[in-house]
C-alpha cells in the first residue's frame, strides 16, 4: 500500500503536535475483539475522516476516545491529557456527537442547549448568547421551541452539533454526522464544521461515504476489523486513485460481477 | 375478472383498465386469506420471542377464559335465584361495560398490536373492500373475542326464558360480539393518525394510568354500594337504573333481545336486534371510509403540525444556581413531558391517594398513613440514570469533578423533593381533617420526611451501584428490559425496606411514644432534620462512586 503502515510510536520530530494520540487500544465484547490494538496520531488543526466498513470498530473507538466506554487496554491522550487518567482536563476540551445515542428528546432545542451549556459550567448569559447564535446559523431558530423528539434526522444532527460546539472544544468528535441528513442540512453542517476547523480546531468524524470524506478531509485513517490499516494525508492514502477505489483495495473487496439477480429490471414481472 | 373480456358491455372504455389488473393487484380472496394468516403469524412470532412470554400469554388467556366462564355461570345461576329481572340487569350492565372496554382498547394497545394498524399496509395495492373483510376476520381471531363471546353468552342467559330466548340469543350474541370487535377496530382506524403519532402515544400512557385509577375508584365505589349486603347476599338493586337505559343502546340491545323475546315481546326483540345490526353497518362504513382515507393520504409525520413548548426561560428564581439547577429543571420537565417518568410519578402519588381514600371510606384511616407517602415518593429516586436511557451520555460527558457529581445528584433530589414535600403536606392535612386527629399531625409529618430523606439516600446509592436498563420501546407499563427482574426487585424492595430500616430511630421513637404516652410533637423537628442528614450522607456516598462508574452506568443505560 502507498499509505503508511500503522505508526510505531509518536514521532517527536513531527512538525504538528498531535491533537489526539491513541496507543494500543483494545476492546473485547465477549470473545470478539471490536478494537484490536488500534493506534492513531491525529494532527492538530486537521479535518480528519475515519473511514471503514460497518462493524470495523469506528463507533467503539470513538466511544473510548471520548471517555464514554472503558477500554480493556491502551491510552488515549487529547492534547496531552489522558482521557481515562485525567478526565477533568481531557473531557473539558472535547465535544461529542455520538451516533445511536439519544439526546434528552423531551426538551426543546433551545432548552437542550441551555441545559447542556449549564452542565458544561458556562455562565447563563453566555450560554443564551451562544445558543441563539448556533440556532440561527444552523437554521433551527424556527424550531427552537419544539421538542427534539419531533425533530427530523437532519435537525437532530444539527442540534447535536450545536450542543457539541457550545463550549468551544479544541477537538470535535462526530460519529456519522451526515447519516440520514438531507442535502440542505448537510451543507449547513459542512459550513459550520469548515469554519470551526479553519480557526485551528480539530474535527474528527467517521463516515462510510467516501465522496464526502474526500471533499471535506485533509487527513484520513482507514479502519478495518478493529485496526488502522492506513493513515495519513488524504492524497497519500488515496495515491492518485479515488478514495473509493483506494478504500475497496485496502479492505480487499472485489466488485461483484452480478450474475445472479438476472431477473431484476427489464420488462417482465 | 380477466377471464372473459369479450361479452362485457364496457360503457366507459378506460385506456389503463385493461393491462393493469393483471400486473400487480392481488385478487380479493387472496387478500382476505393473507390478512388472516398475517394475524396468526404475528401472534405466533410474538410468542416465539421468548418462552416466558408465550407461557404468560397462554396462561393469561386460559385464566381470562376461566374467569369469563365463571362470571357467565354466575349470571346463569343468579337468574334462577334472585328476583326476576335483577340477573338480567346485571347481564346488561356487564355487556355495557364490555362494550366500553372494547371501544377504549385501541387507546392503550394500539402500538402493541401491529395487526390493528392499517397504516402499515398503505404501500400495498389493496382495495378497501377485501381489506375490510380480511381485517374483520383477523380481528375476530384471538382470545379477546372468545372471552367476549363467553361473557356475552352469560349476559344473554341471565335474562333468558325458554326457546324464544334461545333463538334470539343465537342471533344476538354473535351479532354483539361482531359489533364490539368492529367498534374497537373502527375507533382504531378512525384515529390511526393520532394514535400512531408521538402525541397519541404519550396520551395513551396517561389514559392508561387514568383508566387504572378510575377502575380503582369504581372498585371502592362498588364496595361502598355492595358492601352493605342485603338479606340474601348481594343486592343488585342499584344496577336497575343503569340497566334500564343500557338495554336500549346497541350492541347491548342485541343481548337484551333474549329477555324481550323470552317475555314474548317479539317485535321489540326484533327492533333491538335491528338496532345493533344498523350500528354494525354504520361502524363498517366508518371503518371502510377511514381505511380508504388512510390508504390515500400522506403519512402523519409529514403533515402533522407539531406544537412547540413555551419559549424556554432559563432558571426561574426558585431554582438553584449552576449544575444542580439545570439538572433539577430538566428532571422536572421530564416528569411532566416524558411518558415513562410521568407514569412513575403519577403512579406513586396515585397509589398513595387510592390507599388514603380507601382507608377513609372503610374507616380504618389514621394520620400516620402519610408516612407511606414518604416511602412511595422516595422510590422516584431509583434508577435515575437508567431512566435517562442512552441520553445519559450527555451527563457522563460533562461530569468532570466530584463537585459535578454531587451537584448532579443534588439537583435530582431537589426535583423529587419539589413535588414530594407539597404532596406529603397536603395529604397529611387531608388525613388529619378526615380522622380529626390533629394532635398526631406533627409527628406524622416528621416521620414522613424522615422516610423521604432515607428514600432519597438509598435511591441515590442504588442508582449509582445497581442501575438497570429500561426497555427501548416506549411502553411505560414495562419498567425494565427483560432479564433484569433481580435488579428491579433489589431496587424497589431495597428502597422500601432500606428506608424503613434507615429511618428506624425516628419510627421507633414514634412507636415508643405512642405506646407510653410520651410527647410526639418533637418529631416535627427531629424527623425532617434526620431525613436531611441521612439524605446528605447518601448523596455524598453516591457521588463518590458516580464519577468512577460512569462508563459502567452508561453501558447499562443504553438499551439493546
Amino acid at each position: 500500500m502507498q499509505a503508511s503502515a500503522p505508526p510505531p510510536s509518536p514521532d517527536p520530530t513531527t512538525p504538528v503536535p498531535s491533537a489526539v494520540s491513541i496507543q494500543g487500544l483494545w476492546k473485547h465484547f465477549g470473545s470478539q475483539a471490536a478494537v484490536a490494538g488500534l493506534g492513531l496520531e491525529l494532527p492538530t488543526g486537521a479535518f480528519i475522516g475515519l473511514v471503514g466498513p460497518n462493524g470495523a470498530g469506528k463507533t467503539t473507538t470513538l466511544s473510548m476516545v471520548t471517555g464514554l466506554l472503558r477500554p480493556d487496554q491502551g491510552t488515549v491522550l487529547v492534547h496531552g491529557a489522558d482521557v481515562w487518567a485525567d478526565p477533568v482536563t481531557a473531557k473539558a476540551r472535547i465535544g461529542i456527537l455520538p451516533e445511536g445515542l439519544r439526546m434528552f428528546e423531551r426538551l426543546s432545542g433551545r432548552e437542550l442547549l441551555q441545559y447542556n451549556g449549564r452542565l458544561r459550567g458556562l455562565p447563563g448569559d453566555e450560554v443564551d448568547r451562544r445558543a441563539e447564535e448556533l440556532l440561527a446559523v444552523l437554521d433551527l431558530a424556527d424550531h427552537a421551541d419544539k421538542l427534539v423528539a419531533d425533530y427530523s434526522t437532519g435537525m437532530r444532527k444539527k442540534i447535536g452539533l450545536a450542543a457539541a460546539l457550545l463550549h468551544n472544544p479544541d477537538v470535535l468528535f462526530l460519529d456519522e454526522p451526515f447519516e440520514g441528513v438531507d442535502p440542505v442540512s448537510a451543507q449547513t453542517i459542512r459550513g459550520v464544521l469548515k469554519r470551526y476547523a479553519a480557526a485551528g480546531s480539530t474535527v474528527v468524524f467517521s463516515s462510510h461515504v467516501m465522496e464526502l470524506v474526500e471533499q471535506l478531509c485533509d487527513w484520513v485513517a482507514v479502519i478495518s476489523a478493529g485496526r488502522v490499516i492506513a493513515q495519513g494525508p488524504l492524497d497519500t492514502v488515496r495515491g492518485g486513485r479515488s478514495l473509493h477505489e483506494a478504500f475497496l483495495d485496502l479492505i480487499g473487496v472485489r466488485e461483484d460481477d452480478g450474475r445472479s439477480l438476472d431477473w431484476l429490471g427489464g420488462g417482465e414481472r | 375478472m380477466s377471464s372473459s373480456p369479450a361479452p362485457l358491455p364496457a360503457p366507459a372504455p378506460l385506456p389503463t383498465a385493461a393491462p393493469f389488473p393483471a400486473a400487480g393487484v392481488p385478487d380479493d380472496r387472496t387478500v382476505v386469506r393473507t390478512l388472516v394468516s398475517l394475524k396468526l403469524r404475528l401472534l405466533r412470532n410474538g410468542l416465539r420471542r421468548s418462552r416466558g412470554r408465550a407461557a404468560l400469554y397462554v396462561l393469561g388467556s386460559v385464566v381470562g377464559l376461566l374467569f369469563a366462564t365463571g362470571i357467565a355461570l354466575l349470571l346463569t345461576i343468579l337468574h334462577d335465584h334472585v328476583e326476576h329481572g335483577a340477573a338480567g340487569d346485571a347481564g346488561v350492565v356487564l355487556a355495557g361495560a364490555l362494550t366500553l372496554g372494547w371501544a377504549a382498547i385501541p387507546l392503550f394497545l394500539f402500538t402493541s398490536d401491529e395487526s390493528a394498524d392499517p397504516t402499515r399496509l398503505t404501500m400495498l395495492p389493496l382495495r378497501p373492500g377485501p381489506l375490510l373483510r380480511g381485517s374483520v376476520l383477523a380481528a375476530l381471531l384471538g382470545p379477546g373475542p372468545l372471552i367476549s363471546l363467553v361473557l356475552l353468552t352469560g349476559a344473554a342467559l341471565s335474562g333468558a326464558n325458554g326457546a324464544a330466548s334461545a333463538v334470539a340469543g343465537a342471533v344476538g350474541v354473535p351479532l354483539a360480539v361482531l359489533t364490539v370487535v368492529t367498534l374497537s377496530r373502527a375507533v382504531a382506524a378512525g384515529n390511526a393518525r393520532l394514535l400512531s403519532s408521538r402525541r397519541g402515544k404519550d396520551f395513551a400512557v396517561f389514559g392508561g394510568l387514568l383508566f387504572a385509577l378510575l377502575a380503582q375508584i369504581a372498585n371502592i365505589g362498588s364496595q361502598s354500594v355492595f358492601g352493605k349486603a342485603g338479606a340474601n347476599g348481594a343486592d343488585l338493586g342499584p344496577l336497575a337504573p343503569f340497566a334500564a337505559v343500557l338495554r336500549w343502546i346497541p350492541p347491548v340491545s342485541a343481548v337484551d333481545a333474549t329477555r324481550t323475546a323470552g317475555e314474548g315481546r317479539w317485535p321489540l326483540a326484533l327492533l333491538q336486534l335491528a338496532a345493533t345490526a344498523a350500528l354494525l353497518a354504520l361502524l363498517l362504513r366508518w371503518w371502510r371510509a377511514s381505511l380508504q382515507q388512510l390508504m390515500v393520504t400522506a403519512d402523519a409525520s409529514t403533515v402533522e403540525v407539531v406544537r412547540g413548548v413555551q419559549r424556554a426561560r432559563r432558571g426561574p428564581r426558585f431554582l438553584p444556581e449552576g449544575r444542580a439547577g439545570a439538572v433539577m429543571q430538566r428532571h422536572l420537565r421530564y416528569a411532566w413531558r416524558e411518558p415513562r417518568a410521568k407514569a412513575a410519578v403519577f403512579t406513586s402519588i396515585g397509589m398513595t391517594l387510592v390507599i388514603c381514600v380507601l382507608s377513609i371510606v372503610q374507616g380504618w384511616s389514621t394520620v400516620y398513613l402519610v408516612a407511606m407517602t414518604g416511602m412511595f415518593l422516595g422510590l422516584q429516586m431509583l434508577n435515575l440514570f437508567g431512566m435517562d436511557g442512552s441520553a445519559f451520555w450527555m451527563v457522563a460527558a460533562t461530569l468532570l469533578t466530584p463537585a459535578d457529581a454531587r451537584d448532579e445528584l443534588r439537583g435530582r433530589a431537589f426535583a423529587v423533593l419539589s413535588y414530594a414535600v407539597p404532596v406529603t403536606l397536603v395529604l397529611a392535612l387531608v388525613l388529619a381533617a378526615a380522622t380529626g386527629d390533629w394532635s398526631g399531625l406533627p409527628a406524622a409529618v416528621g416521620v414522613a420526611f424522615a422516610l423521604l430523606g432515607s428514600g432519597l439516600a438509598i435511591g441515590a446509592v442504588l442508582s449509582v451501584l445497581a442501575p438497570y436498563t429500561m426497555p427501548a420501546d416506549n411502553n411505560p407499563m414495562r419498567n425494565a428490559a427483560p432479564g433484569q427482574g433481580g435488579l428491579v426487585m433489589l431496587n424497589s424492595f431495597g428502597s422500601m425496606f432500606g428506608s424503613a430500616l434507615v429511618a428506624a430511630p425516628v419510627v421507633g421513637y414514634l412507636v415508643w411514644a405512642l405506646a407510653t404516652g410520651a410527647v410526639t410533637w418533637p418529631l416535627l423537628l427531629a424527623g425532617p432534620l434526620y431525613g436531611a442528614a441521612v439524605a446528605a450522607l447518601g448523596l455524598r456516598l453516591a457521588a463518590g462512586r458516580l464519577l468512577e462508574r460512569l462508563p459502567e452506568i452508561l453501558a447499562k443505560a443504553v438499551e439493546r
